[in-house]
């Protein structure tokens, strides 16, 4: 059977999991958190569908999310090698990983909420004579036609 | 409790009662007692969602956890949550809504049934929601009794029989429609409620940098973002609270009510944003609670999840406990009101269908299972509180394991197959079960810290993933739907019919 991108996915989903599974056993938290920032990229895109193999923009939503929240989680790991909670400089009124935590990390997921909404439009779009433009398609597959 | 404060209550729960009556005449068939006759808006299905996802659990249990252990739980459960309502509506939103155009689709049954063509994985997904349902609805009541019993200075079985009168009205006569309007108007009750309440908690714990001081003299860790937490702890929660998130029913069904494609749009914002709001209220009261527990200003408690009710009735003014203890009866309602109609949806639908019984005048069926599971979980979480115990295991954790792969994987991914939705699911509930109750008789294979829920919702994927890889291609496995294959593929929900249409059994 031919693989598609879809399956490859799913197997790299598997690949992930297995891996943090490994670490929940061994209680490496790193282990389990870092590929699970892998994961969430695989479930964006997973989530937008066929189009992301023709939708640089899509595509890029599912990379560029994982890179963003392993740039946020190198942060905060390194910031918490020589001061978990100790520091006497405050953040706005916490220590400084709480503020990662906090003020990066935390609105960071809604951030991805907002991604959605403006990426709408190429999300819903189906995969016909529209792809790859962030138009609408009607579902008429044989009129090409394209909704704006 | 004071006047003001058990004024505040009454009328929270006589408009709750007025918005169930409304809701009573506009119900008319099984498809407005479950799905709200797929008319919602963005804003009341969004707020519905975040709402019915922040419990009681998540309130007073996250503001205990605050106050004993700092920010751990805020940073693994609730700030993982709102990314999850992100990655929630990119999985399934625009899927469940098209396999909602393909016919009569009211619970996660009928779609796991369409989905592998079926009965018994339509079984297995009722009984999973049964059980949570019954677990989820036990320890609503006895929040619910400890809540009214509070306010009213009535014994804790009378508030419970009270709070579970009031959801009962509203939830057999309203259906899921009521249980949607109640909970916008508790979301937004929540939302005013939190910000007043972390107003006032991060005055009266002296502002925030005087918080961090006092908690930093105590215990550095007390400051962190992950708090007295084991650190597997964190990761754990943030696997299992985004991404499980999707997987709750009484989030995935909300999918099945929406009115159209572009109500989808905003959702995830919306629900994100007001869960986050919520989210202030823990931290807020959680904090405070243990700066104040530190300086010796804050009563002995028998119980830790006493602080929640405590706080706001010594160190606020009765309106704003009013205001916030209504939001909290709120958060537990809210919750309560979801899980009677998937349950009754799953007694009356699922289980029955799964053995090709169909149930003749649905909706009176119905009405009167909302009536039986309120007799059951009330009777069971007052009087046989080990069964509570028992069922109260089957929670997010079970859902995300049992029904994620199946439900939320196999709507994006068309290589699963039916062995794998029911072996996961089946997986997913027993091994669940088998962890949660051992841990209360010391019986615990997992590392110190390896959260239950993350560990069986990783099993269940490799099993989902493992067994339709090497089940997939057999006989009867295909999907013999192009429009459930494009629905699938993230395409078009209007792809042409098959020429003969494909029986959902």
């Amino acid at each position: 059977m031919r693989s598609t991108s879809t399956d490859r996915l799913v197997t790299l989903l598997l690949v992930l999991v297995s891996i943090m599974l490994v670490g929940m056993l061994t209680t490496s938290w790193r282990v389990v958190l870092y590929p699970y920032l892998v994961v969430i990229g695989v479930m964006i895109l997973l989530g937008v569908g066929k189009r992301r193999d023709h939708d640089k923009v899509l595509m890029g939503l599912g990379v560029g999310v994982t890179l963003v929240y392993f740039a946020l989680y190198i942060w905060l790991d390194i910031a918490m090698i020589p001061d978990l909670g100790s520091s006497t400089d405050l953040v706005a009124g916490v220590v400084p990983t709480t503020a990662i935590y906090f003020f990066a990390i935390w609105p960071f997921g809604l951030v991805v909420a907002g991604l959605y909404a403006l990426l709408h439009r190429r999300i819903m779009s189906d995969d016909g004579p529209g792809a790859g433009t962030g138009q609408q398609y009607d579902g008429t597959a044989d009129s090409g036609e394209v909704n704006a | 409790m004071n006047t003001t404060i058990i004024i505040i209550a009454a009328a929270y729960l006589a408009v709750v009662l007025l918005i169930g009556l409304w809701a009573t005449g506009k119900t008319k068939t099984s498809g407005d007692f479950y799905i709200a006759g797929r008319s919602l808006g963005v804003f009341v299905m969004a707020i519905a969602v975040f709402s019915s996802i922040q419990s009681g659990f998540g309130v007073v249990g996250g503001t205990s956890t605050v106050t004993a252990g700092g920010y751990g739980f805020v940073s693994g459960v609730m700030i993982a949550t709102p990314l999850g309502f992100a990655i929630t509506w990119l999985l399934i939103g625009k899927r469940m809504m098209g396999v909602g155009d393909m016919g009569e689709m009211y619970t996660v049954g009928d779609v796991a049934e369409l989905r592998y063509r079926s009965p018994a994985a339509r079984g297995v997904m009722g009984v999973a929601v049964v059980l949570g349902v019954l677990g989820y609805l036990g320890t609503q009541v006895l929040a619910m009794g400890i809540v009214v019993a509070a306010i009213f200075g009535v014994s804790t079985t009378t508030g419970a029989i009270i709070g579970m009168s009031v959801l009962g009205l509203y939830v057999i006569g309203g259906g899921i429609l009521a249980g949607v309007y109640t909970d916008l108007f508790q979301g937004v009750l929540m939302l005013v409620a939190s910000l007043v309440a972390f107003y006032y908690a991060v005055d009266s714990g002296g502002g925030i940098s005087e918080i961090t001081r006092t908690l930093q003299q105590e215990n550095p860790e007390l400051a962190s973002p992950f708090g007295l937490s084991p650190l597997v702890t964190i990761p754990c929660w943030i696997f299992l609270f985004s991404l499980g998130g999707s997987a709750q029913p009484h989030g995935l069904t909300k999918f099945l009510m929406l009115r159209d494609r572009r109500s989808l749009r905003w959702g995830p914002l919306i629900s994100g944003t007001g869960y986050a709001i919520t989210t202030l209220m823990v931290i807020g009261i959680g904090s405070a609670v243990s700066v104040l527990t530190i300086r010796g200003e804050f009563p002995v408690l028998d119980s830790p999840d006493e602080s929640f009710t405590s706080y706001l009735t010594e160190f606020t003014p009765p309106i704003v406990a009013g205001l916030v203890i209504a939001g909290l009866l709120a958060a537990i309602m809210s919750t309560g009101s979801s899980f009677l109609t998937l349950g009754a949806a799953s007694v009356i639908r699922d289980i029955p269908r799964a053995f090709n019984v169909r149930i003749e005048r649905e909706l009176l069926w119905s009405r009167i299972a909302v009536f039986a599971l309120l007799v059951l979980s009330t009777a069971f979480a007052l009087y046989i509180d080990n069964v509570v115990a028992l069922l109260g295991t089957f929670g997010w954790g079970t859902f995300a394991a049992s029904l994620f792969p199946a439900l939320v994987l196999g709507m994006v991914w068309n290589g699963g197959t039916k062995q794998a939705a029911i072996s996961s699911a089946i997986v997913g509930i027993v091994l669940n079960f088998v962890l949660e109750v051992g841990a209360k008789y010391d019986f615990t294979p997992l590392p110190d810290g390896v959260v239950i829920g993350a560990f069986t919702l990783a099993v269940t994927l490799i099993v989902y993933i493992g067994v339709s890889m090497a089940t997939r291609g057999r006989s009867g496995d295909s999907l013999a739907d192009p429009r459930l294959e494009s629905v699938i593929d993230g395409g078009a929900l209007e792809a042409p019919a098959p020429a003969t249409p494909v029986r959902a059994s």
